[in-house]
């Protein structure tokens, strides 16, 4: 009975109801885009936490050394080393297509990662996927970067890299994925900032880096015989127990090969950056959630005093009078589940409309999460405001106004 | 049975405006009676009514229906007693405008204890039984005032109580509507209702079996 009162107060308020819909799907949809920006901002820590709140050191290998040999071998960086848990990095090699059908060969880039840098971070791709879905096979699997060639997801290229020893190594190359264009990569430039750990990364635009690049994992490299060079962003970290004096060594003696940055310190500033981050976007939150409590609290309370008359009949038919806060909550679950609906239908088509592809919109359960917590909040309002009002004012009194 | 014994009703207790509304009431009603409370306007009448009805408290005295004490129960139980054991009517009919005249009538059953089948047929046959059953799927608020009180009738026997409580049901009505909804109410008596009716209506009151005046809190 509760259930089907409250559907009646809903369709006996439809006007004031729509707006209300209108209001809460526009309040969704602003949480989803204030949830997405703060996951904008920590997707890029996060998925190296672990290495930033390690004991260790941020390096940007040069690809070559003091005698201007290159450096293609990971254990000669750390040979010397003392405590070391691990050792990440990013390759790099040339790799050409000589069967094109233009008079001169087309080089492409390889940027090559170990295993725990491609899985800890997936760049947003425009179709396929990315490397740690690749699966073994008789092809070098490869990502490729927005291209003006028309290379997509699925195609097949027939390549030439090159060995350790310079020969040339046929290999073919199968593309399980495309980068979208402007997307962030985990950085293979050796000589960017080193200030927090947006400095990771680097944003991929094709019309500035002017050459394809195909992104693999560095062990299908070795699998395929193709060398590389130790180029690019990566970590060091130290077991636990180092000393700082050990700390100290470590980092003076891998300058031959890298620069080399104290992991704690990156880290710092990182969290100091995020907070300072979430700090901008606190007055936002605080406005939405002021705006769910305030339009909530107003409309129940016009609601339940546009209904207390009829509370007041169920209440001498025998309802309880506390039943007027259930019949509220009834009405305001219609009204969240037409606004969740509505503001989830408007983003994704304005998504898959390809309009919101330049903003931190992502789809992930936290949005959700946000518009819940929002509901629960305007829940909680709708629940309180009847029982506020009800209990200044009695049955009795209501049915001898209306006498 | 209703038995009062002193009972005592003052509103805004302790504040400057106190008053005392009842001021030691004692009457007994019997199953069956049909009795009319008279008095001036502000004699307490309607109070007494709302208290009698649950609808409303009481502070001093004691009030038994049916040999149960109503004081200081729960509010689940004082709903419970409201819809099984009393049907209600209005001067103004108190009826949700919005609904139809059978969903006026289902109310009290759906705030039921428990759960009851057929509760259209039931609203349907309540809404026959007050003499309007090709009303059944109109709004209320294109009946007239005589068709609306049936409706408020209908829905406060549709539970079959054992008592009903009328305050100043033909107020809003003219006087042959008004014979015709006491001739109801004594139809009603007839079945075994215990029936009481709040009116300042002297021909009102003298179509029950007994006049119970009241003045200035007091049964005279």
């Amino acid at each position: 009975m509760i259930f089907r009162l409250g559907v009646k107060e809903f369709i006996r308020n439809i006007g004031l109801n729509l707006l209300i819909i209108l209001q809460l799907a526009a309040t969704l949809a602003l949480s989803i885009f204030l949830t997405s920006t703060i996951e904008y901002r920590l997707a890029h820590y996060l998925p190296f936490k672990e290495e930033l709140s390690s004991k260790g050191l941020y390096v940007l290998y040069r690809g070559f050394d003091y005698d201007h040999k290159p450096i293609d071998d990971k254990n000669k960086i750390i040979s010397e080393l003392e405590k070391i848990k691990e050792i990440t990095a990013t390759y790099t090699a040339p790799i050409i297509d000589k069967h094109s059908n233009s008079d001169d060969d087309i080089i492409y880039d390889i940027t090559a990662y170990d295993e725990k840098i491609f899985t800890s971070f997936k760049p947003r791709l425009k179709s396929g996927k990315w490397l740690d879905k690749r699966e073994d096979g008789d092809y070098l699997p490869a990502v490729i970067s927005h291209n003006w060639s028309g290379i997509k997801t699925g195609d097949i290229l027939a390549l030439t890299g090159y060995n350790d020893k310079s020969e040339e190594v046929d290999v073919k190359v199968k593309i399980i994925g495309t980068l979208r264009d402007g997307a962030k990569v985990f950085s293979r430039n050796s000589h960017d900032a080193y200030d927090n750990y947006l400095d990771l990364y680097m944003n991929y635009n094709y019309e500035q880096e002017l050459r394809t690049t195909l992104f693999v994992a560095v062990d299908d490299m070795e699998k395929f015989d193709l060398s590389y060079i130790i180029s690019g962003k990566g970590f060091i970290t130290f077991d636990d127990d180092i000393t700082d004096e050990q700390s100290r060594s470590n980092m003076n003696k891998v300058d031959e090969y890298c620069s080399a940055y104290p992991l704690d310190e990156v880290n710092a500033r990182s969290i100091s950056h995020i907070t300072y981050q979430l700090y901008l976007l606190l007055p936002i939150i605080i406005g939405v959630l002021m705006l769910v409590i305030v339009s909530t609290l107003s409309i129940s309370a016009i609601n339940t005093s546009k209904q207390m008359r009829n509370y007041a009949i169920y209440y001498m038919c025998g309802s309880q009078w506390s039943s007027t806060s259930l019949i509220s909550l009834v009405n305001y679950l219609i009204v969240a589940g037409f606004s969740f609906v509505l503001s989830w239908t408007v983003i994704v088509g304005l998504s898959l409309l390809g309009m919101l592809e330049k903003t931190s919109l992502r789809f992930s359960i936290f949005p959700i999460l946000a518009c819940l917590v929002i509901i629960i909040i305007g829940l909680v309002t709708s629940v309180l405001t009847p029982h506020l009002i009800i209990r200044k004012t009695t049955p009795r009194e209501i049915i001898s106004t209306n006498d | 049975m209703i038995k009062i014994k002193e009972l005592v009703k003052i509103y805004n207790k302790g504040r400057a405006n106190e008053f005392e509304a009842l001021k030691g009431v004692s009457l007994e009603i019997a199953d069956g009676e049909m009795v009319a409370i008279m008095g001036k306007s502000g004699a307490g009448k309607s109070t007494l009514l709302h208290v009698l009805a649950c609808i409303d408290s009481y502070e001093g005295g004691e009030y038994y229906l049916n040999d149960v004490l109503i004081k200081d129960l729960s509010e689940k139980r004082l709903a419970q007693i409201r819809n099984e054991n009393i049907g209600m009517v209005m001067q103004d009919f108190a009826l949700v405008e919005d609904f139809t005249a059978s969903e006026n009538v289902i109310i009290p059953l759906s705030f039921a204890k428990n759960k009851v089948k057929d509760k259209k047929q039931k609203a349907n046959a309540a809404l026959s039984q007050v003499g309007i059953p090709d009303l059944i799927n109109k709004d209320v608020n294109k009946l007239s005032g005589g068709q609306k009180q049936r409706v408020a009738i209908a829905r406060a026997i549709v539970n079959e109580p054992s008592m009903i409580l009328a305050d100043e049901p033909t107020g809003a009505l003219d006087s042959k509507t008004s014979d015709e909804i006491m001739d109801l109410f004594k139809s009603l008596n007839e079945d075994g209702r215990t029936v009481i009716i709040v009116t300042h209506d002297i021909n009102i009151a003298q179509k029950c079996e007994r006049i119970i005046e009241i003045s200035d809190g007091l049964i005279v």
